[in-house]
């Protein structure tokens, strides 16, 4: 079970490497305009930048506790905020005029599956987490 | 029983490599066929939607306009351009013989959409003549459209009641159109009285590069349906042979370039398919034939304590289902979290149209996936399961195998 357990909170902190970073240098939103200046959906890929870190930290974190409740408490707060950047491209901040620019294309669907799967694989962890404390 | 406490389930749970790898496996072949599936019937139902978006038999344009202009690119690619020509023209065109239905259409493109440097193709129409926007409009918007009022495509970020400033005019979304995994899904279609209204307001901003003329005296181009008598092809020469400064076009023609595009992409995802699936099919077969050969001793202890011929080849064949349904539902996941989400990506990519089925074709893709999936699976274990049900206990106990 504890085997099980670090699997899964290995998997979690890759998905959330790849949630934080990803956004910033694989699938970001779109280019700067040629004045230079940022379009609107910059700001989003800033935001989820963001969370993307706090996620980072959790993972990262969770590595140095052996307590099954410490670590379920951990993977809930991290539950909450995949999803807040699952939702935040074009739900909380908008992104561009057409959904075939970048951002909606390939960095929407993109933070929205990979923060789904941090919950989906969040509410495993959580269930062994807790099997680990009962044994 | 409960199914996790079964024989065939606590086998492949006391082999979890073996088992992930016949996992994966079938959930390769099922994310192929359903994959390639929807890709294939994708492609195809957004020809077909183009087909109908344009909806006549011919269009007319300016002669520049196929030379300068990339016409092909701005009606099926969705890049953005402009041309005129004089409504004396439209004139001579609805003066030609074998003419069904005529309407005139004027098109613009946007200095910028408010928040975002791509520009947008503006498109209005007639409402009095026009027979292939408006059928489509009227599914969205059955209301006549007002001065000012605008339909964005659904790939457009915009929505209804929102208001969009083209040219400093400033433009109110009265619906938004369904998808149709066009080129037209980034465009914004208005009225006559509306475009000209901002074809004015681009050349008093001389943002326009066409600088000398009259928006109440120019049109874009002409579609025209051919009445009974006669075909698309006569009137295309005719009109070529007697107006002077346009080109006629069969849209049948336009498109053509796009059906090829896509008998080719279906071709190469058809073969990958077949050639994953036979692949598959192979490997299955080895992979099931190894595992009944190591567990020979296995299942005839099992034959020892009772059970039947038919038993073990039940236990086979079960675990053959197990692992086959679990690999095609998440072959289909992963498919469909391909597939889904990604669909803008991949239409940019191919250049091609593409239009996603809707939920229930969808359902019967994903059954019908998991089905063949599972049959292959079973098939493939078919053999290994006849088999083992003719072992020779006592030789195999004995070591003589």
């Amino acid at each position: 079970m504890k085997k099980t357990g670090l699997i899964l909170d290995i998997i979690l902190f890759m998905l959330s490497t790849a949630l934080c970073f990803g956004t910033k240098f694989v699938f970001h939103a779109c280019a700067p305009k040629e004045d230079g200046g940022w379009m609107v959906c910059h700001w989003a890929e800033q935001a989820v930048f963001g969370l993307g870190l706090v996620l980072f930290f959790l993972s990262s974190v969770m590595f140095a506790f052996k307590d099954g409740k410490t670590k379920s408490g951990m993977i809930l707060a991290m539950e909450a905020i995949a999803a807040l950047a699952a939702i935040l491209p074009n739900h909380l901040i908008n992104l561009c005029m057409m959904t075939d620019m970048r951002c909606h294309s390939v960095m929407k669907p993109a933070v929205l599956i990979l923060g789904i799967l941090i919950m989906i694989v969040g509410v495993i962890a959580i269930i062994i987490h807790r099997k680990e404390n009962d044994v | 029983m409960r199914l996790s406490k079964s024989l065939p389930f606590r086998n492949l749970a006391g082999k979890p490599i073996r088992t992930a790898i016949l996992i994966l496996l079938t959930a390769l072949l099922s994310l192929t066929v359903f994959g390639g599936t929807l890709m294939i019937t994708s492609l195809k139902t957004g020809l077909h939607s183009l087909e109908d978006r344009l909806g006549a038999d011919i269009m007319v344009v300016p002669y520049e306009a196929t030379t300068k202009a990339n016409l092909e690119n701005i009606v099926l690619q969705g890049n953005t351009g402009y041309f005129y020509m004089d409504t004396a023209r439209l004139e001579k065109i609805q003066s030609r013989e074998g003419i069904g239905q005529i309407s005139a259409q004027f098109y613009l493109a946007s200095a910028n959409s408010g928040c975002c440097t791509i520009p947008v193709q503006i498109i209005g129409y007639d409402p009095d003549t026009d027979f292939t926007i408006s059928p489509w409009i009227k599914k969205s918007y059955r209301n006549t459209l007002q001065k000012y009022d605008i339909v964005v495509g659904n790939d457009l970020n915009a929505f209804v009641g929102d208001t969009l400033k083209f040219y400093g005019v400033e433009c109110h979304v009265a619906a938004k159109l369904d998808k149709t995994g066009t080129s037209f899904d980034t465009t914004v279609f208005t009225n006559a009285d509306t475009i000209k209204a901002l074809i004015q307001s681009s050349l008093d901003l001389h943002l326009n590069t066409f600088q000398n003329i009259d928006p109440d005296k120019v049109v874009s181009c002409v579609l025209i349906n051919a009445d009974e008598e006669h075909t698309p092809e006569e009137i295309v020469n005719d009109i070529n042979l007697h107006v002077k400064k346009v080109k006629a076009i069969q849209t049948k023609e336009m498109i053509s370039g796009v059906s090829d595009s896509l008998a080719g992409v279906s071709n190469v995802i058809s073969i990958l398919i077949i050639a994953v699936w036979l692949l598959g099919i192979m490997i299955l077969l080895l992979a099931f034939t190894m595992s009944v050969n190591e567990r020979k001793k296995e299942f005839a202890v099992l034959r020892v304590l009772g059970a039947s011929r038919k038993k073990l080849a039940g236990i086979v064949m079960q675990e053959a289902c197990i692992t086959a349904f679990s690999g095609s539902t998440g072959g289909i996941c992963i498919g469909l979290l391909i597939m889904i989400p990604f669909n803008n990506l991949i239409e940019e990519q191919l250049h091609l149209p593409f239009l996603l089925p809707d939920v229930s074709q969808l359902i019967v893709y994903i059954i019908s996936a998991v089905i063949l999936s599972v049959l292959t699976g079973m098939i493939s274990a078919s053999v290994s399961a006849f088999r083992i049900s003719r072992i020779d206990t006592g030789l195999i106990l004995r070591g003589d195998n």
